[in-house]
Order: structure tokens, then C-alpha cells, then sequence
């Protein structure tokens, strides 16, 4: 909050609160007027397809990791519309985090034990290792080979993508000329914010199938599979193995 | 958000180069060769990668000097075209001076001297603390030679540089002295066009300093190079040219890695998802780096309508800019330079287009951009097309290729871009062209064919160009002329800088200042600006 609003704001931190929630409260009704209420619309759409991922997970233990992935979406996108970049972008990354947890306990059940008792923090550069985290040669062999060509560059743009996050909410950003932060509707972090969510909804889809892929039917699961080929339908051997034909298509 | 690509070599840190090396097969060997004892001459258009493989090549031999002892010595010869006194010698001399300059640095920076030498007091005359007497007295010559532009009639004082032969001297005794295998001596941007006694100056320092305890390399343009009378190509040094060829089967995942090295996420997502649009953009640079960025950042949406309007505008006109713009400075060559613009736009694209739509409504998976030129063409049509290989809009190909008459010439391959930029959609057909094409397919062009007759240029009658005047002419030119983002264009005329000249001699830390973005971004710019006016007054 800027000096101004402090010299006018109530004494009492129920009604500052109240005071900031009102704030918020026009902020969301700007991020989801006109045509950004279908963006908006287009990311929570997402949070249906994790659900679709968390049925078919083989086991509570990695169901309840990405849960905890679908909240931070969720949460990120609250903290969107309501003006917290920061905290969008930290949300953004959370969830991020916890994909490739999920992805990385499927290997390594004894970590998600001692990350689900508190004994264990997960870490980003052990789960996105060249040689065997989950955008590895290595996972892909062994979980779904047909995505092996594509992982080098995944692991690529999830590394960016994280890297991208982190500079927001470090601020480490270069915009010299950015006014003091403040509770407003700032039209380029919405962009930006969104843009890198559409990055993660592509690279976190990429990751549930590389690993996932063997724990459904797609002539069974179409709801899934074409959930599955809204992010990556652009990759023609998935396209293929999923039942879609050999063509190729792309986004225009 | 935007990306903001590095174009140049120059504009990256060279402890960063690390960061944006794509290590292909091809681009191994390079550097592998540049490490190597043989002196070796590498060859590449403008944007090839030329500078980035010996900055390679330097940081390799720099990790690897504990074990190897091999020290790298890499400097750039952009400022030549600085130089204007009255001195016969002036531009050997200053070679001499940079190479003591950059030697003295570079032991210096390795740590290898923490004490007086007795050889660096050589330098210095023979006074002390002789490393800093030494480089200041060698970077004290180099200044002046590169301000000359400015007072032509002042001489410089030329009497601490050594001669070439105390120069090979000094570089066995430092080695000795130092346990150093060899110096690897990497020259960029070595010799420049339309200065041909430049050219034969610095190959017969070239030649001259080859010993067992130096290795010379060199970076040229192709086509547009004088070897001179005492260098002998085959014998003195290693032809490698930097050709990533198009027809190679990893050629498009190659070229996307080196964007992706540079590009943020949203764009690296677009090319993902479009990598059909993504290809014809790789196609149509014809394995040039520093094109695919320039349209990849035009096109950073990656989406058909955007890829179609780019390549359009780049390669139907942008492309010849810089090179009608050679034909503006060098007016002696200004009718080969049309002719050879004239040639490829009305003859080669206009009947390799002719049979590419043939093959296409036969439905052949068959498609070419190359063109053959017989061994006995007129010598000012061979030298049309080697100031074409230099800006890169013909590759040259297999040399002695042999016609179904029994004929030989060479072929060559046309920038696929212009090939694309002649489509009335490239983006619904330009896949297919770049992906079906074939060497064995090529338009021929004999010994007297009919496109030749409209040349009429002797190049007895061209002298050499009068560098000063033309420098002159040069730095009165407007910013437009500059190879930099227009983003880059207007910020410098915020400042009042709209001549070559006055970004030239701008300071650097009152930029700074000026500038309303950060000092990473604002650093990046002014030496983007820097090089490439320097890139611009060396042809």
C-alpha cells in the first residue's frame, strides 16, 4: 500500500482489511472484464484436467501430491485476479514444484515418505536432473520412450519457465522504471503471468504423460486424452499413440 | 514480453559464450581444428558464427591450458578500418602492436607473470614495472593509430613496437620462460573487404609468424579475401568453412537449439507448438545464425500469417540491403554488385521457382535451390558471385561438378529465403521445398550464357578504393544504416546521436545515465550499437 492510503486509512485492522478486501475485490472484477475473463477461463479450465489426473494416479500417496499441485494453481490464479503478483507468480511456481514431485516420488517412494512426514524437502535441481529426474533420457526410457526424443527440450523450457518465475518474485526483473509495488490492476504481469501459465500447463501435461501414461486408456478416457492433446497435440508420435493420426499438425 | 537476442559474438560475455554454444558435429570439428598446431583459415558469411567458434575455441583452450599448456590469444582486427596516417607501414604496425597487446594480456590474465620478466622488458625498453609500462605503450600506439581518422597528417610514434622477427623471438622465449606449449593465436575479422593490400599485409604477417610456439588462425569473409603473392593457400594454412547445411537430417533441431539458448519461455512455446513455421524459418537462413534470429524475433508468435508476412519483408528486401549498400560505398564495384543482384532475382530465383512449381504440380518430392556456373564464365561474373557468397546470398557448393555435357563449374545454392520469399504463402508451401530439396537438381549456367552480356565491368580499371574518403562519408551517414533493432535506433536519437560518427564516439557511461532501462540492457545496447558501426565501416 502506498504513504497515501496509510494517512487515510482506518485505525482499526478489521476495516483496513475490509478496506484492502473491497481493493481486491474491483481488481478481480478488472482481470476478468472484456476479453480477459476468457483467459481467465481458458487457466481455471485446467484445474478439471488435474482432477482427471489425480483419478487415474495409482496410488493416495502421489493423488494427494498433486492435489497439493492443484491448489497452488488455484491459488495463484486467486492471487492473480486480485492484484498479488508476487504471490501469482510464487503460486505459479508452487505448482510447478509439485507436478514434478509427483512425477519424481512415482521413482522415488521412499523420498515422498519422508517428504510427506516433514523429514524431506523435495529439490527442484535433484527432480530436474539431466541424468535421472523426470525430463532425464533415463525416466523416458523407462516410463514412456515414445516422448524421448522431447525431453531434452522440455527439460529445457521447464528450467526457463522456473527461472522466469523466480525473477518475479525475487524482482530481479529489469524494469527500472516500475513504480513502487502497489495494490492495482497491472495489465503486463497479468500477461506475463499468463503467459508462463500456458508454458506450465504445457510442460506439466508433458510430464504426467511421460509418466502417467500406462495407468489409462485414452478409447476409454476421452475426456483426458483430449485434455492431454489441447497441450500437446502438436507432438505427432503422442498424437499418434493416443489414437489421432500421423498428419502433420500444428497450431496455427 | 519480448526476447532481445544477441546478434553479434561481441555483445556476449566471453566467459558467457559457454551458455549459448550449440555443439553440433560440424561446429566440434571446427574448434577442434582451430586448437589444433595447424594453422587454419576459417571461412563464413556475415552472421555464420564465425567470431563465436573462436571465442570457442578459446574458452576450450583456456579450461584445458593446465593439462595442454596451449595459451589462446584472440583478438579483433574490426578497428582496422580506423586507421588513416600517412605511414606506408600503418597497418602492420598496428597489427604488431595488437598482437603485443593481446599476448601481454593474456599472460597477464592467466596469471603466468607475477613478477618482472625480463622478456616483457623487452617491450618497454627496458624500464620498469615493465607489465604495465609495456601495455600501456603498446595500447598507446594502437590508440593513436585508431584515432588517426580524426588528424591523418599526424605521424605516430612507432619505435617500442617490435619487428616480426623479435616478435617470433619473444614468443619462443616466453614460452620457454613461461612452459608454454605454444600460443594459439585466434584473428577475427582479419581482413576486410575491398582493402586488398590490407588483406596481403596481414597474410604475409600470417605466414611470417609461423613457428613451432604459435599458431595462427584466422576468420574470413568468402570470395572477397586477397591471399597475396607469398601466402600459399594450400600449403600455408586449413581451408574450413562454417556450412550447416540445410539437407543435414538434424540441420532444423540444430538451428532451433541455438534460438533456444537465448529465447524465454513463451517464445520457446510458440516454437514448439508450431514447429512447421518454425522450420521454414530455419530453412529460409540457409544455416546462417544471426538471420534465423533476426526473423524469429520478428516472428516470435510463430503463427503462419506472421512467418508469411516476415519472410516477405526480410527476404525481398531486407537481405539486399547490406549488399546494394556495397555498391554505395565501393562505387568502382557498384556494376558488378548490381549485375549480381539482377542475376539472382531475375534469372536463378525466377527459373529455380519455375521448376520447383513444375515438381509440384507433378507431385515430385523433389525441389532445388541450386544453380551451376561453368568454369570458364567471364571473370566479372565469378567475382559478382563471390560479393554474393559474402553477403551471404549464394553458398558456395561442390567445386568441379560435372554436367551431363561433360561440362565443369562449381555449384552453388541461392539463400532459401529468397526462394521462399517469392511464394505467394510460404508458410503453406515453403516446408515442403526446404524439405524435399536435392543437389542433383540445379539450373545451369554456361560459359557464355546470355545473362552475362549485360556486364560490362574491367577490373583493371577500379583502383583501390580511397579508404579515407570513404570512411569520411561513412561516419556522416544516418543511424539507419546500422544493423541494430529499431528499438536500439530510437533510443539512441533520444540522445541526439543520428550519424554513424556521433555513436562512434559516444561515452559509454553517460549513455548509461541517459538511458531509462537497466545497465545490463543498456550496456548490451551501446555495444551493439559500437559494433555494429565498426562492423559497418569494415564492409
Amino acid at each position: 500500500m502506498s504513504d497515501d492510503d496509510a494517512t487515510t486509512t482506518p485505525t482499526d485492522c478489521r476495516e483496513r482489511f475490509a478496506a484492502m478486501s473491497a481493493k481486491c475485490a474491483d481488481i478481480v472484477s478488472t482481470s476478468t472484464d472484456g476479453a480477459r475473463l476468457a483467459v481467465m477461463g481458458n487457466a481455471y479450465s485446467f484445474i478439471d484436467d488435474l482432477r482427471q489426473w489425480i483419478e487415474v494416479l495409482p496410488s493416495d500417496g502421489l493423488k494427494q501430491v498433486l492435489i497439493f499441485a492443484a491448489r497452488d494453481y488455484e491459488f495463484a490464479m486467486l492471487a492473480l485476479s486480485q492484484g498479488h503478483y508476487k504471490y501469482a507468480f510464487a503460486g505459479l511456481r508452487a505448482f510447478i514444484e509439485h507436478s514434478f514431485a509427483t512425477a519424481f516420488f512415482t521413482a522415488h517412494d521412499f523420498d515422498r515418505r519422508e517428504w510427506a512426514s516433514g523429514t524431506r524437502d523435495r529439490h527442484w535441481a535433484t527432480m530436474t536432473s539431466e541424468d535421472s529426474g523426470v525430463v532425464s533420457i533415463a525416466f523416458a526410457r523407462a516410463y514412456n520412450d515414445i516422448l524421448e526424443p522431447d525431453v531434452k527440450f522440455y527439460r529445457s523450457l521447464a528450467l526457463t519457465m522456473y527461472r522466469e518465475c523466480s525473477e518475479y518474485i525475487h524482482g530481479n526483473y529489469e524494469r527500472d522504471d516500475r513504480p513502487t509495488p502497489s495494490l492495482e490492476f497491472d495489465e503486463e504481469l497479468f500477461n506475463r503471468w499468463h503467459e508462463l501459465c500456458a508454458t506450465s500447463r504445457m510442460v506439466v501435461t508433458f510430464i504426467l504423460v511421460l509418466t502417467f501414461r500406462d495407468q489409462f486408456d485414452p478409447s476409454a478416457n476421452e475426456s483426458l486424452r483430449d485434455a492431454i492433446l489441447d497441450q500437446l497435440g502438436h507432438i505427432e508420435q503422442l498424437r499418434v499413440n493416443l489414437g489421432g493420426t500421423g498428419t502433420t499438425e500444428q497450431a496455427q | 514480453m519480448t526476447d532481445v537476442f544477441y546478434y553479434r559474438t561481441e555483445d556476449i560475455r566471453p566467459d558467457e559464450i559457454r551458455n549459448y554454444y550449440v555443439p553440433t558435429a560440424q561446429d566440434e570439428e571446427i574448434v577442434s581444428t582451430l586448437r589444433s598446431a595447424n594453422p587454419t583459415i576459417l571461412q563464413g558469411s556475415r552472421g555464420t558464427g564465425k567470431s563465436f567458434l573462436l571465442r570457442v575455441a578459446e574458452l576450450q583452450a583456456l579450461d584445458n591450458f593446465d593439462t595442454d599448456r596451449v595459451l589462446p590469444v584472440y583478438m579483433s582486427f574490426v578497428r582496422s578500418s580506423l586507421i588513416h596516417t600517412t605511414d606506408p607501414d600503418q597497418f602492420r604496425n598496428w597489427m604488431l602492436a595488437r598482437i603485443c597487446s593481446r599476448m601481454l594480456r593474456a599472460i597477464t590474465r592467466q596469471g603466468l607473470i607475477a613478477r618482472e620478466s625480463s622478456l616483457v622488458n623487452t617491450l618497454a625498453g627496458g624500464s620498469a614495472p615493465a607489465i604495465t609500462v609495456a601495455s600501456s605503450q603498446m595500447d598507446a600506439v594502437i590508440d593513436a593509430y585508431e584515432q588517426s581518422y580524426r588528424n591523418p597528417d599526424q605521424p605516430v610514434d612507432t619505435t617500442s613496437i617490435p619487428t616480426i622477427e623479435s616478435l617470433r623471438d619473444l614468443f619462443e622465449d616466453l614460452c620457454e620462460e613461461l612452459q608454454i606449449r605454444r600460443f594459439l593465436l585466434l584473428f577475427d575479422e582479419a581482413a576486410h573487404i575491398f582493402r586488398p593490400e590490407q588483406q596481403r599485409q596481414f597474410f604475409t604477417l600470417f605466414r611470417d609468424l609461423r613457428s613451432p610456439f604459435v599458431t595462427c588462425n584466422a576468420a574470413v569473409y568468402p570470395g572477397v579475401t586477397s591471399y597475396g603473392p607469398t601466402f600459399q593457400p594450400a600449403h600455408d594454412a586449413t581451408f574450413v568453412k562454417i556450412d550447416r547445411n540445410v539437407l543435414d537430417t538434424n540441420y532444423v533441431d540444430s538451428m532451433r537449439e541455438i534460438v533456444e539458448k537465448q529465447a524465454q519461455s513463451n517464445l520457446m512455446t510458440n516454437i514448439e507448438k508450431r514447429r512447421k513455421n518454425f522450420a521454414i524459418l530455419a530453412y529460409a537462413v540457409s544455416g546462417n545464425p544471426r538471420l534465423l534470429l533476426k526473423t524469429v524475433a520478428r516472428a516470435a508468435s510463430m503463427r503462419e500469417r506472421e512467418v508469411s508476412d516476415t519472410i516477405k519483408s526480410f527476404y525481398r528486401s531486407d537481405i539486399w540491403a547490406e549488399h546494394s549498400a556495397l555498391g554505395e560505398t565501393y562505387k568502382g564495384h557498384e556494376p558488378l554488385i548490381a549485375w549480381g543482384r539482377s542475376f539472382i532475382e531475375d534469372q536463378v530465383l525466377h527459373a529455380t521457382k519455375v521448376k520447383n512449381d513444375q515438381r509440384r504440380d507433378e507431385e515430385r518430392d523433389e525441389s532445388t535451390a541450386y544453380f551451376w556456373i561453368h568454369n570458364d564464365a567471364p571473370e566479372p561474373v565469378k567475382e559478382a558471385i563471390q560479393l554474393l557468397e559474402y553477403s551471404g546470398i549464394v553458398n558456395r557448393g561442390d567445386e568441379w561438378v560435372r554436367t551431363t555435357r561433360g561440362e565443369t563449374g562449381t555449384r552453388f545454392a541461392v539463400n532459401l529465403g529468397c526462394l521462399f520469399g517469392l511464394e505467394a504463402n510460404p508458410a503453406s508451401t515453403a516446408f515442403e521445398i526446404g524439405k524435399h530439396l536435392t543437389p542433383r537438381r540445379f539450373t545451369e549456367y554456361g560459359a557464355n550464357h546470355s545473362s552475362y552480356e549485360s556486364l560490362q565491368f574491367d577490373p583493371m580499371s577500379v583502383a583501390e578504393p580511397d579508404a579515407q574518403a570513404i570512411l569520411r562519408s561513412q561516419l556522416v551517414r544516418s543511424i539507419g544504416v546500422l544493423d541494430i533493432t529499431e528499438f536500439q535506433a530510437d533510443k539512441l536519437r533520444e540522445l541526439d546521436m543520428t550519424t554513424v560518427g556521433q555513436v562512434l564516439e559516444a561515452d559509454e557511461m553517460k549513455l548509461q545515465e541517459a538511458y531509462l532501462i537497466g545497465p545490463v540492457r543498456s550496456r548490451q545496447m551501446m555495444n551493439a550499437a559500437h559494433a555494429s558501426v565498426l562492423e559497418y565501416l569494415s564492409g
